[in-house]
């Protein structure tokens, strides 16, 4: 045997090796999910307390099963709400939030979140908007494509600042947000972070839509020329 | 669909802000007819001291009134005297609270409603009614899907809401409504206050309370209202901190007009610290509303007694939160009121809060259970044998 077929084995060995672990934790999470399904409560005994982020971060890290379900319980509202802002489908929006739950699953350990509410919603935004870069039979969500151009316009593709990770503008927009009061950063967010309705964002701070996109306006504006002083619009 | 790279930057904000920008706002005057309806979930917890002709309220209005413990009640108990002259006179002169709050609890700030009682005058309507006659209507409340009605409280007591509404009121029948919900007029006013008022966010409720009642008093012509009563909303957040809201409805003497003021035209202020404006939110009443007929309505108890049987809708998931459904002693609380409908109707209901299972120590969880307040030979498309949730 020559001694790249050697090598070629052992890639091969590695690879059989990680895909059966993950198919093992995948398998894993399919029964989880199948239990909490049909057999809720988890189990006799099991009290409806949910508790702290800390401790359902370290019933991760113990590989305890009753993670999954605290996390469910917990943020399964606020993870569907993304995902159904983004794909505007129960039954899309139903399966990225079960996704979110593999992910963080799959992720903690070797990450320990400090803050699982964001840990989790990050997750669940991010795969919600790879599904939607991916559905091309996608039905058209006026809301979400109009908040999608006005993002545009502040910065639009890879065509700019092409030397900068998205993690490098991500720290600049959050330096940028720093500056923002509280109110003007919060209907920011709420905007174009988990994508809600301009009259949701209207009644949640009680202001009318015209201040919204008042507000919204002006901040992207800013953002814009934020952007260009940091030296990432080029 | 093209998703601009700013859009994948942004995942990668502080986690804080993220989580900051979820926090429950304390000021909610623009919520629609479900959200705001569901925060006043509990009024009739307060209204033991309504007065009925003169007379005081034999019993409270609240089934479990025993359950509740007295620190912060004593704006439900039967007592007449929690409920002080001059608080019939002027809302103005109740800026204190009535009894030293349980630690950890909300203080009450009850003002007790007084009215002669309840008719309907149906060549002075506040609304459009075209003389239309009662027909069958589904009355599945709407459903947002977006998580469940409860609400945090250390007792139910502190889920007070000044509904006009009692027990005690013979009401036979009430007005359906087609279409429409609440709608505001921004009306601006001069940003400055004097010291020790203010609403900018995070002011604490007694400053809250105490602006509001200046701002009525010092707006009441751009309010409009011949008289005033205020709405203190309390609960408590998923972290157990206080959340409150205070809107304002213009009362009257009978209890039908203030049942749909404070149903359909609530008003509230708010400040805007991003363009450092004050502004008066008025309710614009109920001009978009059409009355599609007046229909006889069932009692509270009957209402109870088929909430029992399981004939409700409830947003609550049952199997986390209510695993031995519903029962007597689990019924905490009663009210009436105008919930819109999937069939785009808007009805009353009597929402009944239950003692669902708590997901955080310390502070009991009160999940909301409505039963159309109609007739229900009046009502299809529900199966009435069986809880329609």
């Amino acid at each position: 045997m020559k001694e790249s077929d050697t090598v070629k084995l052992k890639g091969v060995e590695f690879l059989l090796k990680i895909f059966s672990s993950k198919m093992r934790d995948f398998l894993f999470f399919v029964y989880l999910v199948s239990e909490r399904s049909f057999n809720t409560p988890i189990k006799e005994g099991d009290t409806m307390e949910i508790p702290e982020d800390s401790r359902i971060v370290e019933l991760f890290l113990e590989r305890d099963q009753n993670a999954i379900a605290h996390t469910e319980r917990k943020y399964k509202p606020l993870c569907f709400r993304i995902a159904f802002n983004i794909l505007g489908s129960r039954e899309d929006s139903d399966e990225c939030v079960n996704d979110a739950l593999l992910g963080a699953w799959n992720s903690i350990p070797p990450n320990r979140p400090q803050n699982l509410k964001a840990f989790i919603c990050k997750i669940v935004r991010n795969i919600s908007l790879t599904r939607l870069k991916h559905n091309t039979r996608q039905k058209r969500n006026t809301d979400l494509e109009c908040s999608l151009d006005e993002l545009a316009e502040v910065l639009p593709d890879e065509r700019l600042s092409p030397d900068s990770s998205d993690e490098d503008i991500g720290a600049a927009i959050d330096a940028f947000l720093d500056t923002l009061d509280k109110t003007t950063r919060e209907v920011f967010l709420r905007k174009y972070w988990f994508f809600d309705k301009v009259s949701d964002i209207t009644e949640r701070f009680g202001f009318s839509e015209s201040k919204i996109n008042n507000i919204l306006y002006r901040t992207r504006n800013k953002l814009r020329d934020y952007l260009k002083k940091e030296g990432i619009y080029l | 669909m093209k998703i601009p790279r700013i859009t994948d930057a942004l995942n990668h904000i502080s986690d804080d802000k993220i989580t900051q920008a979820d926090q429950p706002r304390k000021k909610r005057s623009a919520l629609p007819l479900v959200c705001s309806l569901g925060g006043t979930c509990v009024a009739a917890a307060v209204l033991g001291v309504v007065l009925l002709n003169g007379k005081p309220v034999s019993k409270p209005p609240v089934m479990t009134s025993s359950d509740v413990p007295s620190p912060v009640s004593s704006g439900i108990t039967s007592e007449p005297t929690s409920a002080p002259a001059s608080q019939t006179a002027s809302n103005s002169e109740v800026s204190e609270p009535t009894s030293e709050p349980t630690p950890g609890a909300l203080p009450n700030y009850f003002t007790p409603y007084e009215g002669s009682g309840f008719s309907i005058d149906r060549d002075d309507l506040p609304f459009k009614y075209n003389g239309g006659e009662p027909t069958k209507i589904s009355a599945e409340p709407y459903n947002s899907g977006m998580g469940f009605l409860g609400y945090y409280a250390y007792d139910v007591s502190e889920l007070k809401y000044n509904n006009p509404w009692s027990e005690d009121l013979e009401i036979k029948e009430l007005p359906i409504f087609k279409g429409g919900r609440p709608t505001w007029t921004n009306i601006e006013l001069s940003p400055e206050l004097p010291d020790g008022y203010s609403l900018e966010e995070g002011v604490d409720i007694e400053t809250e309370i105490k602006t509001v009642r200046y701002l009525a008093e010092k707006y009441s012509d751009k309010l409009g209202y011949t008289d005033y009563e205020l709405n203190v909303w309390h609960d408590y957040t998923y972290d157990k901190e206080p959340s409150y809201f205070v809107e304002v409805y213009e009362s009257s003497d009978n209890a039908f007009d203030a049942i749909m003021n404070y149903n359909f035209a609530s008003s509230s202020f708010y400040y805007d610290s991003f363009s450092n404006k004050l502004f008066l939110r008025k309710g614009d009443g109920m001009d978009k509303y059409t009355c599609t007929g007046f229909y006889p309505t069932i009692t509270a108890d009957t209402a109870r007694e088929m909430l029992l049987a399981g004939k409700y809708s409830t947003t609550v998931p049952e199997m986390y939160y209510l695993k031995d459904g519903v029962t007597e002693d689990k019924v905490k609380h009663v009210e009436l009121m105008y919930l819109p409908t999937n069939g785009g109707m808007v009805i009353p209901y009597y929402r009944f809060l239950v003692e669902i299972d708590s997901n955080i120590e310390g502070i009991n969880h009160y999940g909301a259970f409505d039963v159309p307040a109609i007739s229900p030979e009046y009502l299809e498309g529900m199966d009435t044998e069986s809880r329609y949730n």
